[in-house]
């Protein structure tokens, strides 16, 4: 009964600290909707980034075998209506201008279409080369201008090619070319190239795209949203857990300890009180931030057993980890290095802050089961169908390590207050 | 004299206390150091993404070719799976072992050659950035083979208008090997490159964003215990004892200031001096600059501390501010990933944070290559915010 007294004084508290209310729910959540934001959400839209301010040089010169210049072509399509939200160009008259452009911050990229381009197309033996300049700090502006002047090329090449290999075929048997041969084919070629691009779902017409199949909790970005949520609940979880532990350093500091001691209560009854505080209070805290997170960005927490059995571990592993940490603190200006550096350096080694990334190196998946965040991490990934296996191991060992830290914990805060 | 006294209490104060270098130096150097790997690092690890691939034709001569195609690409990493694999290969992407996969159908090459118009499966996601990059990889290198069959088409038509042609699938062989191989070399190439005027030209890497972006991080996050010597001393009534000593309150505030921002000076230079010498991060292309920047994030961080240790009444508001601002500014300002990545209102917020800003003169120098006249701008802006933020310190500052 008083160790339920003390968990309820504690939680009394934690409820009344403006701190401890932010740190539980707004920070994890403040975090996950900057990610969001971001990313322009998690629900599967495609991310509507900003417009990149293109600079266009164009020197291509006009060539009387060619009707039109490619240059200009070139230019029609960077200028489309379509790209209007995607492209702000703006043209240079030389290249020297467009550098200074980009070291003025004035545009991302620019495109520099020689002056042969045209004549090159034409020509036998001719080559040239479109040049993309780039600001070195903008990570996407070069990729996407170039995956949308890559076709237009593409096809280019392909004529001047298919025309020349026409020809060396027919050369090479002693067959008659005809003077015209070469534009008919690299017309026919242009034809074919114009008729095979990608469709609306930005698949060739000779592509079967499939997209992976969705988990069985939902799609596979809905899964992985819930990767980066849980990423914030676990590390913010284990705050609590710490934060909660920090009330025993706290009342040591206040002399209220030393006072509870001289009353009828043992400090075994104390740091049980402690204990089923900071478990109700997590578990709380769990729960809401699921619920908040699947209001608020739709994430699909999936089957509700397998979550429920991961959470309670979760909340256990935090809780008694929270007082194996704290056991080692002498005085409260030691609990901000705790809080702020062990347990970041923790998650950060778990793995909670880079569950959005793909193809992580090996030896940091491996490194990540050091830590109980870790664990709590791939608990959360199984359940969630990010990864494939049963949650039983996890589980289990997120429940041994909570039990370990529990008694270590313990165990040194006695010795300390005996 | 009385503040640099007051400085070097708090610089003592907080340097006795050694699990403040895990904040200051260790945790920054730690992020640096893996968030970089994760971006890249100084690429020199093969970064291409992984394909599977299921080869269902690998007796096929076009098969053959476009396997060849693939195995030379730059950009995707082939991972041979057995048919068996096939109903796995969701998971493996889902699980980010594999970004896509491709399955090539039996009978593929000769289906192309009999203009059967075979349909080769992809397996990718192209909502995502790794799943949209495979998509058109893969389908570049389908492209270039279907356009070498296409000309090989051409070829022989012309042929066998004049001659027919005894085997027409050797033909057609012949016209896609030669297509391929004037593939290598195209009459017009797209060269990239990026506008950098001084000694660094070896564009983005990982460690060129991450380590400004972690001196950042951490120069904020380590201000957790300079505001928390404030609150301490408040608590203690030391400061409130100071004011009975021949020491005026604006000595006691700037020697704080300069306590903090000595300290985050330092943590600046560590970072720095890992980041020119072990993350080979040019800061020093352009010294003068750099220094200027470093004096100056370290004002801006000094007058946030300031205004934390103003502002918090107990030790945990010591923590919890500094913890706020630091994920709210690193995050915003793009201090964890490129702005660019992110969409348009997220960008246009970020460029009002000193966050952005901080990014901005740093890469100023070790990505652009830009000299001193770069750093004003980011400079002065950042220089207001401290002001702005001293400003606020003073007016909350409170000495009982």
């Amino acid at each position: 009964m008083k160790a339920l007294d003390i968990a309820f004084k504690d939680m009394l508290r934690s409820w009344r600290s403006a701190f401890t209310v932010v740190m539980m729910f707004v920070a994890p959540l403040l975090i996950t909707g900057l990610i969001y934001l971001a990313f322009g959400g998690f629900g599967g839209g495609e991310v509507n980034i900003a417009q990149i301010d293109v600079g266009l040089v164009n020197q291509d010169t006009a060539v009387s075998q060619v009707p039109v210049s490619m240059g200009n072509e070139l230019a029609k399509i960077l200028t489309a209506d379509s790209l209007k939200n995607l492209l702000a160009v703006t043209k240079y008259p030389n290249e020297t201008d467009a550098r200074q452009a980009i070291l003025d911050k004035k545009i991302s990229v620019a495109l520099i279409i020689p002056s042969d381009f045209t004549s090159a197309v034409i020509q036998e033996n001719a080559n040239t080369a479109l040049t993309i300049i780039h600001d070195p700090a903008s990570t996407l502006a070069a990729p996407i201008l170039q995956s949308i002047v890559e076709p237009f090329v593409n096809s280019l090449n392909g004529s001047k090619i298919a025309a020349q290999v026409v020809v060396a075929q027919l050369e090479k048997d002693g067959l008659a070319v005809d003077v015209s041969l070469p534009g008919q084919i690299a017309l026919s070629y242009g034809s074919w190239s114009m008729a095979n691009i990608p469709g609306a779902n930005g698949a060739l017409p000779s592509v079967d795209l499939q997209i992976p199949t969705a988990s069985t909790q939902g799609s596979n970005k809905q899964a992985m949203a819930g990767g980066v949520v849980a990423g914030m609940i676990i590390y913010f979880a284990f705050y609590t857990g710490a934060l909660n532990a920090q009330s025993i350093i706290r009342e040591q500091d206040d002399q209220t300890l030393a006072r509870l001691a001289v009353t009828p209560t043992s400090p075994a009854t104390i740091l049980t009180g402690k204990v089923i505080g900071s478990v109700i209070l997590i578990f709380i805290q769990v729960v809401v931030l699921m619920l908040l997170s699947s209001l608020f960005f739709g994430i699909n927490w999936g089957d509700p057993m397998k979550m429920g059995a991961v959470s309670m571990a979760m909340v256990f592993l935090a809780s008694g980890f929270g007082i194996f940490l704290m056991s080692f603190i002498k005085n409260m200006r030691q609990t901000g290095i705790v809080l702020g550096g062990v347990l970041t350096v923790l998650g950060m080694l778990g793995g909670l802050f880079t569950t959005g990334f793909q193809n992580l190196p090996k030896a940091f998946a491996v490194a990540t089961l050091f830590t109980p965040h870790g664990w709590a991490l791939r608990a959360y990934k199984l359940a969630l169908g990010i990864l494939s296996g049963g949650i039983l191991i996890p589980v289990l060992v997120m429940t041994a390590i909570g039990a370990v830290s529990m008694i270590v914990g313990v165990l040194l805060f006695r010795r300390r207050f005996a | 004299m009385n503040i640099v006294t007051i400085a070097l209490k708090d610089l003592k104060q907080i340097a006795r206390d050694r699990m403040s270098l895990l904040f200051l130096v260790i945790m920054p150097l730690a992020f640096t150091f893996l968030m970089g790997l994760l971006f890249g690092g100084n690429q020199q690890t093969d970064t291409r993404l992984n394909v599977g691939l299921i080869n269902n034709d690998s007796q096929g001569s076009l098969t053959q070719t476009l396997t060849g195609l693939l195995e030379n690409s730059q950009t995707i990493k082939v991972v041979d799976l057995t048919p068996a694999e096939e109903s796995g290969i969701s998971d493996q992407i889902n699980s980010g072992k594999l970004a896509g996969a491709l399955i090539i159908p039996g009978s593929y090459s000769n289906d192309l050659l009999n203009e059967k118009n075979p349909q080769i499966q992809i397996i990718a996601n192209p909502s995502g950035t790794g799943g949209q990059t495979v998509l058109t990889e893969l389908q570049a290198k389908i492209s270039q083979l279907l356009g070498a069959l296409e000309t090989g088409r051409l070829s022989l038509q012309a042929y066998e208008s004049q001659k027919p042609v005894a085997d027409p699938h050797a033909y057609l062989a012949d016209a896609v090997s030669a297509s391929i191989l004037a593939w290598q070399d195209p009459s017009i190439h797209i060269n990239s490159e990026p506008v950098s005027v001084g000694a660094n030209q070896s564009g983005f890497s990982g460690y060129v964003q991450t380590s400004p972006g972690m001196l950042v991080q951490f120069a904020i996050g380590g201000l957790i215990g300079a505001a928390s010597v404030l609150v301490l001393e408040r608590r203690n009534r030391t400061i409130s004892r100071l004011l009975i000593a021949p020491v005026t309150k604006a000595q006691i505030i700037l020697g704080h200031l300069l306590g903090v921002t000595v300290m985050v000076f330092f943590q600046e230079s560590i970072l720095i001096l890992a980041g020119q010498f072990f993350f080979k991060v040019n800061y020093f292309q352009n010294p003068v600059g750099t220094l200027v920047m470093m004096l100056v994030v370290a004002l801006f961080c000094g007058s946030l501390g300031l205004f934390f240790g103003a502002i918090s009444k107990k030790p945990e508001q010591a923590i919890m501010w500094p913890l706020i601002a630091m994920f709210l500014l690193t995050a915003l300002g793009g201090a964890w990933f490129p702005l660019d990545i992110t969409s348009q209102a997220f960008y246009t917020v970020g460029h009002f944070t000193p966050g952005a800003w901080i990014m901005d003169g740093f890469q100023n120098i070790i990505l652009r290559g830009l000299g001193f006249s770069s750093i004003l701008l980011p400079a002065a802006i950042i220089m207001v915010y401290a002001v702005l933020f001293f400003g606020l310190a003073v007016w909350r500052f409170r000495f009982e």
